[in-house]
């Protein structure tokens, strides 16, 4: 009870805390959660780099789902973010060859992007790039589409190139398949001049030859437009004339923080905690540290433990004074002021008697005083 | 003292509120603050009555023993709970009662009564003054012996008291002393004035005064000699929403 006393006897007090603690992390909230922010909007093309040749993406995905999903890939790759990092200003801040300064520098950009394909039509990308700085924030956002559609280009260059010697070593095995099978089906037509005349029965033999031939030419054919296109989308990769996505809106520098303010509620709900902790802390160490007698359980207690046999005569309560005046005049004497009606409630003599008794009975005369 | 008659007398001055307005309003106000502070009179009387009474021998006829208040520390209201008890007892009884301010080395009677400090004991002590011109009436049967100016010589004026014959003059006179001792803790010669009095009433102020305090002057008192505690400036430690109704 003495706790809950001494909570309520100054709770006015206790109200700063209360106001200024909350408003205080509101305002580092504020302060740490404001961030800058720059969007991009992509027009991801539904090309074979994404769709086709690539059997890593999901052909059943929109593009812009795909173009989300690739880039959102790419962030994953450390050396990729810190590829994106040596474009901004990060590089000067940090050491981008520490391995912690890595770690740091690949942790933040991760947490500034966002990449989400839109709903609308289903080539539409947004990139969204979150910093304290608006100026990283810009460089990250351009640094990051350059980067995706360079490593887009390489990665198809480097498929593409794959796919040559694939399709060359495959090529190569069908055109020597080829010379033999007409190496063979002339073989065949010097020994037997009449097989393939018109007019005469077909000879099987000659056919199958002849089969052969024809389906190993075809798939010359095919392994050569195959190689055709490779060398082709090559080429486009080499130049840069390939391109995986189109910027639609390019990132703009942000020209005010953005504050998502459920962030904040933490920080509010962090500083009222901390209040009623400091309250809870200052009433509890006012209340331990108290020796002073309060009540009379207090001073039934003092009695008790000295083993005396001293009764509560009365408890007089807090009066107020009869005027204000009268209060500042006897500030040291709480029952001061309340005496002045005490007397007027005693009867006035309106006669000296008494006061003639008790003076003479202390020796002096009534007369001499008179 | 009939507080109902002092009640009685505030209802024609309601009536005249309503009928002269601001000036009406005004003037009934400082009357009925007049009739509270009387009622309040008379309710702090009883608890000073209830004090008195408590020490008071429970034979009518044996004498009415020396009531001295006296409490740890200072400002622990021992001037007005004196004062008051004595207020009382002339209130009550027939014989005269006089406060005798034993605190000569702080005295605050003359703040409390409103009345001149000097001549005191102290002057009487010291042979300046004859006892019946520092004797001062307050009321019908109340008289005030103030302490008067010490001149730094509490401590020897406060032995030469105790070794006087005041007290017994005035009993010899068929009045009733009451003391306001200096405060036990504080003083130097606080044990030494409380030999004074035969019973002695124990101040302890709410709020203020800490129980290692109380402890140790009671400690330094006889324990008979200490027949009540009265706890002054008693508050309600919760307010009044949360405690109910009182």
């Amino acid at each position: 009870m003495r706790f809950l006393a001494k909570l309520l006897k100054h709770w006015y007090l206790y109200l700063i805390p209360v106001l200024l603690l909350p408003a205080a992390g509101t305002l580092y909230g504020k302060q740490k959660l404001s961030v800058y922010e720059t969007s991009a909007l992509l027009y991801v093309h539904a090309s074979d780099a994404l769709t086709g040749t690539n059997t890593d993406f999901n052909s059943f995905a929109s593009p812009a789902q795909n173009g989300a999903d690739l880039m959102n890939q790419l962030l994953q790759s450390t050396n990729f973010v810190i590829g994106v990092a040596q474009s901004t200003d990060l590089a000067k801040q940090f050491d981008l060859t520490d391995r912690t300064d890595k770690d740091i520098v690949a942790s933040r950009i991760r947490g500034d992007v966002v990449i989400v394909p839109l709903g609308v039509g289903g080539n539409l990308v947004t990139v969204t790039v979150d910093d304290k700085s608006p100026t990283i924030a810009l460089q990250i956002a351009k640094a990051l589409l350059s980067s995706s559609s360079d490593s887009v280009e390489n990665q198809r260059l480097t498929q593409d190139q794959s796919n040559e010697a694939f399709v060359n070593q495959q090529l190569d095995q069908v055109k020597a398949a080829v010379a033999l099978d007409v190496q063979k089906l002339n073989a065949y037509i010097n020994a037997h001049p009449d097989s393939g005349t018109v007019g005469k029965a077909p000879d099987p033999q000659h056919q199958v030859l002849l089969a052969q031939l024809n389906t190993d030419s075809t798939t010359q054919a095919r392994l050569i437009s195959q190689l055709t296109s490779i060398k082709s989308d090559e080429a486009a990769a080499s130049t840069g004339h390939s391109k995986v996505f189109d910027v639609l809106d390019d990132p703009l520098p942000p020209l005010r923080p953005t504050l998502h303010l459920k962030g904040l509620i933490p920080y509010t709900g962090g500083g009222l905690a901390a209040a009623l902790a400091l309250i809870l802390l200052i009433v509890g160490t006012r209340t331990v540290l108290d020796r002073k007698v309060y009540s009379t359980r207090d001073l039934r207690n003092i009695t008790e433990e000295m083993e005396l046999d001293i009764p509560l005569l009365t408890e007089i309560p807090v009066l107020e004074t009869l005027t204000r005046s009268n209060r500042r005049q006897h500030d040291d004497d709480v029952l001061s002021g309340v005496l002045v009606p005490i007397l007027t409630v005693l009867p006035q003599s309106s006669t000296e008697v008494l006061n003639h008794e008790i003076r003479g009975a202390v020796g002096v005369s009534v007369m001499d005083d008179d | 003292m009939d507080v109902s008659l002092i009640a009685r007398a505030a209802a024609p001055i309601t009536r005249k509120r309503g009928r002269k307005g601001r000036r009406g309003n005004e003037f009934a106000s400082n009357h009925e603050r007049d009739i509270i502070v009387q009622r309040r009179g008379e309710t702090v009387l009883e608890h000073f009555r209830r004090i008195y009474l408590a020490l008071q021998p429970i034979d009518p006829s044996e004498v009415m023993p020396v009531i001295g208040v006296t409490s740890s520390v200072g400002r622990e209201g021992r001037s007005t709970i004196a004062a008051g008890v004595a207020a009382a007892m002339a209130a009550d009884l027939e014989a005269p009662i006089v406060l005798v301010e034993a605190d000569l080395e702080s005295p605050g009677m003359h703040r409390v009564l409103g009345i001149g400090e000097q001549p005191g004991i102290c002057e009487y002590l010291r042979g300046e003054v004859e006892l019946a011109t520092v004797l001062r009436q307050i009321a019908d049967r109340f008289y005030v012996l103030p302490s008067g100016d010490a001149r730094g010589e509490a401590a020897r004026l406060a032995r030469q008291l105790v070794s006087s014959d005041l007290l017994m003059r005035l009993q010899s006179s068929g009045a009733v002393p009451v003391l306001d001792l200096p405060p036990v803790l504080a003083s130097s010669y606080g044990v030494l004035a409380c030999s004074m009095a035969d019973t002695l009433a124990f101040a302890v102020r709410s709020g203020q005064t800490t129980t290692t305090q109380v402890k140790e002057a009671l400690a330094r008192l006889p324990e008979e000699a200490v027949r009540g505690i009265v706890l002054n400036g008693a508050e309600p430690q919760l307010p009044s929403w949360l405690r109910g109704r009182d």
